[in-house]
């Protein structure tokens, strides 16, 4: 089973619900700085969720010089093996969304993993009081 | 091992009483490893092949077949096979470990790491005398192979014997060397040590200028020469390693936004792109 978090920025209040659900899954006390997700202000009232889209030819995963981003077949989710990573950065600078983040105090590389191991199913669309973030079941037989 | 096929099957073998999965391919400790069989390691790393060299991973090896003979293998470069019996805690296995960190130990009596990894074990104090002068290499030659197989060979092991080191050639700043700091990561003990100040980043007595974005001039996580080696080695245009995650971030972020301003007004599809770069 494919899961596909739909993002509509036309929803989002800017309220960082998802910030925080995401911080609070992935870090040990909910650090900001653990979160994958970043809220992004554009205009006046006017806000982005961004987190990392799980694109299919991923830029991250073709800079990696030891391989260690690869795409889950089965869950479509691009996740780095992070006893592989060797640090040097080139999937930070190389994402063209700006997706890929590094963690300081961790020495980690992070991204959204849609959750994989928490749970297995994004806790930012849990927490997402309006529409904006949702979760697509989709099919192995409908078109990626 | 080579007289069987094993095919792509997994199989189960015995670690510690317990039957375990393994693959085939895989070494004994990654078998373990997803067991939950925690043995200590410290020159494994996957992004490299294995290469025994810590010899902390040492386990105790027999089958059925072998009559009681037990052997005595490291885990990180012994293949998983069906039937084998591991034991990774026997007395004998415990013995040698010991012996390992006791010698470690008198070789980097300062690193931390060693000194948990002993203390863990029994070894408050090595049996050996100290090193003069130690430092923090253990000399298990990770970061070389790192270096080989994710850059550029810039550093090695030089000297012999007792003089042993990890080097660079003729000991003066290495000329092949990228500034990636994969080395340095990767120590086991932190021995490696760089500098990064504003946007120049020293290793190796060499001084790097970090490549900085082209939209917003910040010093971006890598050096110029990482990213010229990042377009050979991986095949990518130069405009992958050349803006900063804000920078790009934001760009996003303004397209999805504009996207979505339109969705608002009702439109499914963006009007001409040219209009709206124009009207701003
Ligand atoms: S510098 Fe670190 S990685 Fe390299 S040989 Fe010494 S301990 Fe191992
Ligand atoms: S981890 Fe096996 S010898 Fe170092």
């Amino acid at each position: 089973m494919i899961l596909r978090l739909v993002v509509k920025p036309q929803e989002c209040i800017g309220c960082r619900a998802c910030e925080m659900a995401c911080a609070f899954t992935h870090g040990k006390d909910g650090q900001p700085a653990a979160s994958r997700c970043q809220t992004m202000t554009v205009g006046k009232d006017e806000y982005v969720p961004m987190m990392c889209l799980q694109c299919d030819h991923a830029a991250c995963v073709q800079s990696c010089p030891v391989s260690a981003i690869t795409m889950n077949p089965a869950t479509r989710t691009v996740l780095v093996d992070h006893e592989r990573c060797i640090r040097c950065m080139a999937c930070v600078v190389a994402c063209p969304f700006g997706n890929m983040h590094f963690d300081p105090s961790r020495t980690l590389i992070h991204k959204c993993d849609l959750c994989a191991g928490c749970g297995d199913y994004p806790r930012c669309a849990m927490f997402c009081p309006t529409k904006c973030l949702t979760v697509e079941r989709v099919t192995e037989s409908s078109p990626a | 091992m080579s007289e069987v096929n094993l095919g792509d099957a997994p199989f189960t073998m015995t670690i510690d009483g317990k039957r375990v999965e393994a693959r085939p391919g895989e070494m004994v400790l990654a078998a373990a490893k997803r067991a939950g069989i925690a043995i200590p390691t410290l020159c494994e790393h996957k992004a490299v092949e294995s290469f025994g060299s810590c010899r902390l991973c040492m386990v105790e090896v027999t089958k059925a077949a072998w009559k009681g003979w037990k052997g005595l293998m490291t885990a990180c470069l012994y293949p998983a096979a069906p039937d084998l019996i591991i034991e990774t805690q026997s007395e004998r296995v415990l013995h040698v470990r010991r012996n390992v960190l006791d010698l470690l130990l008198a070789r980097c009596p300062d690193s931390t790491l060693i000194q948990r990894l002993a203390a863990e074990h029994g070894v408050q104090q090595t049996s050996f005398s100290v090193r003069e002068q130690p430092d923090l290499c253990i000399l298990c030659g990770l970061c070389v192979r790192i270096c080989e197989s994710a850059a550029t060979s810039a550093i090695s092991t030089v000297k012999r014997g007792h003089h042993r080191e990890i080097g660079t050639p003729w000991g003066g700043p290495p000329p092949a060397c990228i500034g990636c700091l994969a080395c340095a990561h990767v120590c086991p003990t932190g021995h490696i040590t760089f500098e990064e100040h504003g946007a120049t980043r020293a290793i190796w007595g060499r001084s790097f200028e970090l490549q900085r974005c082209a939209e917003c001039g910040a010093p971006l996580p890598i050096t110029v020469e990482q990213a010229s080696f990042l377009v050979e080695r991986q095949a990518l245009d130069a405009s992958y390693f050349s803006r900063c995650e804000s920078c790009q971030r934001r760009a996003t972020a303004q397209t999805f936004g504009r996207l979505a301003r339109w969705q608002k007004l009702g439109l499914t599809q963006e009007p001409d792109a040219r209009q709206e770069g124009g009207k701003r």
